[in-house]
């Protein structure tokens, strides 16, 4: 007899959505994930544009290189950070699964958080691997005592960017660059974010700006506690709540760009 | 509990076409599809039939109308209509190349909401029954068309669903691989599930529907088993001619003969197959020759029309039924 096979909505088969669908959804859409591409994009990319800035700073000297190690050492955590969840849309649309995806009856919201976890695991771990080139090349100096609290910073600062990323993601439904808009962000963050060019330094609006965007306040963190000095803490937590923002922002425009796209037959559309 | 299975009532989707100017894309459609019951929507390119799919697989919202899955509205009761219905799409889409056949199928089922006590048992069944089990761990990339479409099948099934919507599941497929999926879907309406297949293959339909319906310009112009559709040709015989270089004059010559209905032309090993489909009481033969005398013709013969034969003259027609 059909239409008998068990189905629940219990809390293994929502972990399961969450992480198992997630990964694998991840190993589906990204080509990094193999080695061959893994090594060159997420790490090698960080590392070249690492040095590049360390030796930049060095030459113009307004900074310790250690500066701009450490921000470059963050925003690293944006190659899979922000442009994994940016693509999470997109990158169904490329491989003609949208709407196969879309036609399930998944929860829209643990379906795409879930996909948020590998990009921060990959992001932090990419953060991580670049403050341990930091220390090589620019004397970065890891406090030991305080190490929990510099996790803390890179992963507050690795969500908030995925948050951002599927902030991005979301308009993918709507739009076809994603990986633009991506970009740009990208971009824009080695600007307004602190990572090579103090806040303070920056016109007022631009700092406006910098202080809306993730990455911001966890960079600053990061160098509280290599520094230590007080006040991580309250910037770890406003990153942590720019992105719980972002992350509520995405949901509600996946959910009304679905719709939307329902509504207009914009789905397919490459 | 309803009596059908799918249900369409003066379904309508308007597209806009720019400039201002809109798209009937499926105009006032209404069906009604038995449980158990395999059915088949034919027309051409543009005839509103994706369209119809689409929002049978909720993924399109209709402009007027309803559309209902086993009772459930396809725009009130989405969940309910997504967990009862399977979708099978033809073609490349809908499949994760970099993922195995199994990886396919287990992320399909978490999307389903499948506890993984089920989910590897289903998928084994599945892989089995589709004939992929030795090619679980092989990438989807790596796969022929047929061994695609295939797996297309074993996840439109994955959650057991009552009924399965197939869009063009033989397009591009070769005659071996099409036949052993017209098989696989006999096998599902045999396991009790309604079928709403669409398809260009008359022959397919033929073969698998219990009954079919004809669109064009987003209208249902015909419905009816294969059976009853081929009876509108009764009274009529087809003049089939392999010939070589006919063009579009000669055809609108041909189209003013007396006796003529329509015709089609289709490209066949190099040469053209010409068909008319004639009056059975007037013998065209010779007009027909004597029109064509300036072309070389390879082979002329008479047969009765078959489903291909009343779907042209269906779709070619000016009329709506």
């Amino acid at each position: 007899m059909v239409g008998t096979l068990q189905r629940n909505v219990g809390a293994s088969v929502t972990l399961r959505l969450f992480f198992a669908a997630g990964w694998r959804s991840h190993m589906a859409l990204f080509r990094w994930m193999r080695p061959s591409a893994f090594f060159p994009t997420v790490i090698g990319v960080p590392t070249v544009q690492l040095i590049w800035f360390v030796y930049l700073g060095h030459y113009v000297g307004t900074h310790p290189v250690a500066y701009y190690a450490v921000g470059n050492a963050l925003h690293a955590c944006a190659i899979a950070g922000l442009f994994a969840p940016a693509m999470s849309i997109q990158g169904e649309r490329f491989s003609g699964t949208l709407t196969a995806v879309l036609a399930t009856p998944a929860r829209r919201s643990v379906m795409f958080l879930g996909r948020v976890v590998p990009a921060v695991l990959i992001g932090f771990l990419t953060s991580v691997v670049m403050l341990a080139l930091g220390v090589v090349v620019a004397d970065v100096e890891l406090p030991w005592a305080r190490l929990p609290q510099l996790v803390g910073a890179v992963l507050v600062t690795t969500a908030s960017c995925c948050a951002f990323g599927l902030l991005i993601g979301a308009i993918g439904l709507r739009t076809r660059e994603a990986i633009l808009i991506a970009n740009l962000t990208s971009y824009l963050m080695l600007l307004v974010c602190g990572v090579n060019v103090p806040l303070e330094s920056l016109p007022d609006w631009l700092q406006v700006v910098g202080r809306l965007m993730p990455m911001t306040h966890g960079i600053q963190a990061a160098r509280e506690v290599l520094a230590g000095t007080t006040g991580a803490g309250g910037l770890m937590l406003l990153e942590f709540l720019k992105a719980l923002v972002y992350l509520g922002i995405a949901l509600v425009v996946l959910r009304v760009l679905e719709q939307n796209s329902r509504r207009h037959a914009v789905l397919d559309e490459m | 509990m309803s009596d059908y299975a799918i249900e369409l009532d003066n379904l309508s989707r308007v597209f806009r076409a720019g400039q201002g100017k809109t798209k009937r894309a499926v105009d006032q459609l209404s069906l009604r599809i038995e449980r158990g019951e395999m059915f088949g929507l034919l027309g051409p390119n543009g005839a509103g039939k994706t369209s119809t799919v689409k929002i049978l697989m909720t993924v399109l919202l209709p402009t007027s109308g309803h559309a209902r899955i086993l009772g459930d509205d396809v725009v009130a009761q989405v969940e309910r209509v997504r967990r009862r219905t399977g979708v099978i799409l033809g073609g490349d889409a809908g499949l994760y190349a970099r993922l195995s056949a199994r990886d396919n199928l287990l992320l399909f089922a978490d999307l389903y909401g499948i506890p993984y006590r089920e989910q590897k048992r289903r998928i084994g069944e599945l892989l089995d029954m589709v004939g992929l089990l030795k090619s679980e761990r092989t990438r989807v990339e790596a796969f022929s068309r047929g061994m695609k479409q295939r797996l297309h099948i074993a996840r439109g099934l994955l959650h057991d669903p009552e009924v399965v919507i197939l869009d063009e599941p033989s397009n591009g497929i070769d005659p071996v691989g099409a036949r052993e999926l017209r098989e696989l879907v006999r096998g599902t309406v045999r396991d009790g599930r309604t079928v709403l297949m669409t398809t260009h293959y008359m022959f397919e339909a033929d073969e698998l529907c219990d009954r079919v319906a004809v669109m064009r310009g987003g209208r249902k112009i015909a419905e009816g088993t294969p059976e009853s559709l081929k009876k509108q040709t009764d009274g009529q015989v087809v003049l089939s001619l392999d010939i070589i270089g006919v063009g579009e004059p000669d055809l609108d010559r041909l189209r003013l003969l007396p006796g003529v209905g329509s015709l089609s032309v289709a490209e066949v090993d190099g040469s053209q197959r010409l068909d008319l489909h004639c009056d059975q009481q007037t013998d065209v033969t010779a007009a027909v020759m004597a029109e064509l005398r300036h072309l070389n013709v390879l082979r002329v013969s008479k047969r009765e029309p078959t489903l291909e034969d009343a779907y042209i003259s269906l779709v070619s027609g000016g009329d709506d039924a």
